[in-house]
């Protein structure tokens, strides 16, 4: 028994030794700015920029650039649009190029990387998405000929640049509050707020949603954030829902405010009562 | 007599003493709202603002009242008394009064509690309420560095064992991301992990279906060997299922509680729970997030970034974390050699 048991510990520390032996010590991190790119453009012209990358590793690195699909991330807040429009935004990956597309970049070194946004002519939709990927690259690890079983993973750490290009002709950032709601739990001694939110523009909105809650002589009574939504595209919808607990029975006012960066913010409001 | 007399000035004192203490008026206070934003960097001012209501008696000189910020290093569990609360000694019954207190920020993690502090006489003080920030306040010196590191960048994992099989050493992810907007709220981001096959798989020629091309592919595309994933953030949960991740580390792969999931009354494996989870390929991904499989991520839905039991948040882990890998073949799996690209992605909307 005790002898199978140091054999074991003897194998597993073999093959520790081994694969500790096989794995590439290479250690590096790239540092990206901007995260995010947002254009508003008009059809026909080029856009350029820059993209800035730092190498905060410890050794040289080889990064990539490519254009890439946008990554929506949806979630069951999400209110989808009517089903007679689209549920995904048209890509614009095949519009951006970049000078050059690959570099190496010695450690601690910062580099540009010049893109161009070349909008079509013929661009009719209201807004365009897609994603710069940024890839720290590998050096190839090459399975040998001739000799079976070999297991090889090459890992990639990419960051993801959505690209947002809003045509300006059509441009309208416009949001609704289409429904506010307050539904009292007597069993739970709670209140349930639902806010919907609409965006009935033509560009994505980012809307920063608040309540107040105000008792019955216009004290307030609590303040909830609720948050910065990620981006909702036109036409599409978020439901946002907090629990509320009150202290004391009676009737209670909570408005919503709505701010998406424009002039004026979005209010609407409810009543209900705490029995 | 002067020990009579004594005793009588004494008695005559006490009286005085407890008279002019009942004279004092009753404080008590509620807090009805407070704000700071929740990321800075270090060196700006932090700005607290408490609205208190005096839900007592009137306040007038010498008696005083004020908010005492209290914030507590979510690391090192030490505590900050940041000076210089505005007080009243003037507050009618009722009344509402806001407080500041301005801190020049020091880096850290902090649960913010907010204290609201009285004194009848001018002299003694006492605690009258409290509250709990609902959002900790981060205070950081590498804003703007976003990065994302990984080690090894290769793995090999030599001859695939026979039936299920997991990789003793883990991949190692640091990751410093830390970025807020205008209204000093950070942004949401995600980790997620996945394989990019999909030009490298083609599948067996003419087979009626076609195999997900997530995992290990062969060097000939035809055959794939799912590959599993494991981190902290995977199920079980604190001593859930009998396992403490914590302590222990990855579940064992050979149990069929964490490999599909525990068994429901039904009778059928609630996959939902299985701690190792099957890795998707890019092309299997959709905007459904149920399809991504992120490793650490934040989002704004959630109110629970940080807190004293969370120290680093709701859906993230310590940086550096470990993920582990995990395979399983059968009897009809292929001989030979087989390689994948894996990506790590991070990603902010």
């Amino acid at each position: 028994m005790t002898k199978n048991l140091v054999k074991s510990i003897f194998a597993f520390l073999l093959f520790t030794f081994y694969f500790l032996l096989f794995i590439t010590p290479s250690y590096a991190s790239i540092e990206i700015d901007p995260l995010r790119i947002e254009l508003e453009a008009s059809e026909g012209k080029t856009y350029s920029g820059y993209i800035t990358i730092t190498n905060h590793g410890s050794e040289n690195v080889e990064v990539s650039l490519s254009p890439g699909d946008y990554r929506y991330m949806l979630s069951e807040n999400t209110i989808y649009p009517s089903s007679n429009k689209s549920e995904f935004l048209p890509s614009c990956k095949n519009w951006i190029n970049f000078t050059p597309d690959r570099i190496n970049l010695d450690k601690n070194a910062t580099q540009q990387i010049a893109y161009t946004v070349k909008v079509p002519a013929d661009a009719m939709a209201n807004e365009y998405v897609s994603s710069i990927l940024v890839d720290e690259e590998q050096e190839p690890s090459l399975i040998e000929q001739g000799k079976s079983g070999q297991v090889r993973i090459k890992i990639t750490p990419r960051i993801s640049i959505p690209v947002y290009i809003a045509i300006e002709k059509y441009l309208e950032y416009s949001c609704a509050i289409s429904d506010f709601t307050a539904t009292v739990s007597d069993k739970e001694k709670s209140v349930e707020l639902v806010v919907k939110l609409e965006n009935n523009g033509t560009a994505h909105i980012r809307p920063v949603t608040k309540l107040v809650i105000l008792d019955e002589y216009g004290t307030v009574i609590n303040k909830i954030s609720l948050g910065k939504s990620l981006p909702i595209f036109a036409d599409f919808g978020e439901k946002l829902t907090t629990t509320w607990k009150p202290k004391f029975k009676g009737k209670y006012t909570a408005v919503a405010t709505v701010d998406i960066d424009t002039e004026n913010l979005i209010q609407k409001s409810v009543v209900f009562e705490v029995k | 007599m002067k020990k009579v007399l004594a005793l009588f000035s004494y008695c005559i004192i006490g009286l005085i003493l407890l008279g002019s203490g009942q004279c004092f008026a009753a404080q008590s206070a509620s807090i009805i709202g407070y704000t700071y934003q929740h990321n800075f960097k270090t060196g700006e001012t932090v700005r607290f603002t408490t609205t208190m209501k005096n839900t007592g008696d009137a306040i007038s000189n010498p008696a005083y009242t004020y908010v005492q910020v209290v914030l507590t290093n979510s690391l090192t569990g030490a505590e900050t008394d940041p000076a210089g609360a505005t007080s009243t000694d003037s507050l009618a019954s009722g009344a509402t009064f806001t407080s500041t207190t301005n801190w020049t920020a020091v880096a850290g993690k902090y649960t913010v509690t907010l204290i609201v502090y009285g004194s009848p006489d001018g002299i003694a003080e006492t605690a009258l309420t409290r509250k709990y920030g609902a959002f900790p306040l981060n205070v950081e010196t590498t804003v703007g560095t976003e990065t994302l590191k990984v080690f090894p960048t290769i793995l090999n994992l030599g001859i695939i064992p026979y039936g299920r099989h997991m990789y003793p050493v883990p991949l190692e992810i640091t990751y410093d991301f830390y970025l807020y907007n205008i209204l000093r709220e950070q942004k949401p981001w995600y980790v997620r992990i996945y394989t990019d096959n999909f030009t490298k798989y083609k599948g067996i020629k003419g087979a009626v279906t076609k195999d997900s091309p997530g995992g290990l592919v062969s060097s000939d595309g035809k055959y794939t060997i799912p590959l599993r994933v494991w981190c902290l953030n995977f199920p079980p949960e604190d001593q859930e299922l009998g396992w403490d991740s914590t302590l222990s580390g990855p579940p064992p792969v050979d149990d069929d509680t964490y490999w599909k999931g525990p068994i429901l009354d039904s009778g059928e494996r609630f996959e939902n729970k299985a701690a190792w989870i099957r890795i998707p390929d890019y092309s299997e991904m959709t905007a459904d997030r149920g399809t991504w499989r992120n490793l650490i991520g934040q989002d704004f839905y959630d109110t629970q970034y940080r807190t004293d039991t969370n120290q680093t948040g709701d859906f993230t882990l310590k940086s550096p974390f470990s993920v582990y890998f995990a395979t399983e073949t059968n009897p009809a799996s292929v001989k030979g050699n087989y390689s994948a690209r894996l990506i790590i992605e991070l990603y902010s909307p």
